[in-house]
């Protein structure tokens, strides 16, 4: 006689049936009565518990964690108009630089280009702290030109870095700010 | 209301989808916390403190597994942290022992020497007034079940209300496929003990 059902083959035969045991274990089964007699008893026990039904739980359940959910940090939810915003911004800024490049500014453009030969030339002659004295008032000069000239670009920047300043707080601080 | 468009919805911060996911699955959160805690008001603030971990973190869902396997792992999860912080220790050595044994009898009584406090307590003196109650088979299937370690009735709960497969429990629980198989049948066992105490199980069929 061979050896009795054990407890994942009992199990296999209620979950799938007759069909899921070998054949020498379904030989076995119908000679012997004490494995017949589990198996009987575990599927009294299945189909008993098959007629189970959940436990139902107070009504006003979610009512009571909304106010939990009120007093917790509201999310922060992921914002992508901020990286739309500064993906339009660029592409503007770009577009007014490429479109203020006039013809005759690039004319002048390539003559400074020149002007590193002249320099590398006349090299030791140079004096330093003249040129140095001369390149901080150009550059202050030509910043101002530049401000003036570009006031729409400069409005821009200063926009950007609102948004990135409101960005900043907001994420931060909303919580706080907007209870 | 399709459950994947409750998600959808949820996961844009829609609190009114929340309320809609606790509408079809409060009830068997419940009945699975209050298998493994054994009372009703701490299994009732399982549920919400289940729900809102979902609300906070939905997004981590990332559906390749059924969104109630993703769920029940969630409650399994936070009634384990609820009996650890109560310090309801079901001890390793408790568990197997009690595992071991086929009479049910005698895992309970080493169950209760084992813990130093037993939340099932109060349905010991219940259960002997059984056959005094009206005769509900509900109720007397679920506290048959209560008798049972927590182990096996929450498996016998997610197996048989929420049916789940065998591998999703195994998933649940993080337990190997067989040891699910063999505490459900086990499981099965000891009911079939406790209720013979009372009862024939052709009476309760």
């Amino acid at each position: 006689m061979t050896e009795h059902l054990n407890e994942l083959e009992i199990e296999k035969y209620i979950e799938k049936g007759r069909n899921a045991l070998s054949s020498t274990k379904a030989l076995h089964l119908e000679g012997c009565e004490k494995c017949r007699k589990l198996i009987e008893e575990q599927l009294q026990v299945h189909s008993l518990l098959k007629k189970l039904q959940p436990q139902k739980v107070a009504k006003n359940l979610f009512q009571q964690m909304q106010n939990k959910l009120s007093i917790m940090p509201q999310k922060v939810k992921k914002d992508w108009t901020f990286v739309i915003a500064l993906i339009l911004l660029l592409f503007i800024g770009v577009s007014i630089l490429v479109t203020k490049q006039t013809p005759e500014s690039a004319i002048k453009q390539k003559q400074n280009i020149e002007l590193p030969d002249l320099l590398q030339e006349n090299i030791q002659k140079v004096n330093w702290e003249e040129i140095l004295k001369q390149t901080y008032s150009w550059f202050n000069m030509y910043l101002l030109k530049f401000l003036l000239e570009n006031k729409n670009l400069v409005l821009i920047f200063f926009s950007l870095f609102v948004i990135m300043f409101y960005h900043l707080v907001d994420k931060r601080y909303a919580k706080y700010l907007f209870k | 209301m399709n459950e994947q468009n409750l998600i959808i919805r949820l996961k844009n911060g829609d609190l009114s989808a929340l309320e809609a996911l606790m509408k079809l699955h409060q009830n068997y959160v419940f009945t699975v916390a209050l298998r493994m805690v054994k009372k009703k008001e701490p299994a009732e603030e399982i549920t919400q403190d289940v729900f809102i971990k979902v609300y906070k973190k939905i997004n981590s869902y990332k559906e390749r597994s059924k969104f109630t396997t993703w769920l029940f792992t969630i409650v399994y999860r936070t009634c384990l942290n609820y009996l650890d912080k109560k310090q309801i220790v079901y001890s390793e050595s408790s568990l197997k022992s009690c595992l071991n044994e086929s009479k049910v009898d005698r895992s309970l009584s080493g169950l209760q020497q084992k813990k130093s406090y037993s939340p099932r307590d109060e349905y010991f003196g219940q259960i002997e007034n059984i056959s005094s109650l009206e005769f509900d088979l509900q109720e007397i299937l679920w506290k048959a079940i209560d008798q049972l370690s927590y182990q096996q009735g929450v498996i016998i709960t997610l197996y048989y209300i929420q049916q789940f497969s065998v591998s999703e429990i195994s998933e649940i629980m993080q337990t190997p496929s067989n040891t699910i198989k063999t505490q459900l049948h086990r499981g099965r066992n000891n009911l079939k003990e406790v209720l013979l105490k009372k009862y024939t199980l052709e009476e309760l069929i």
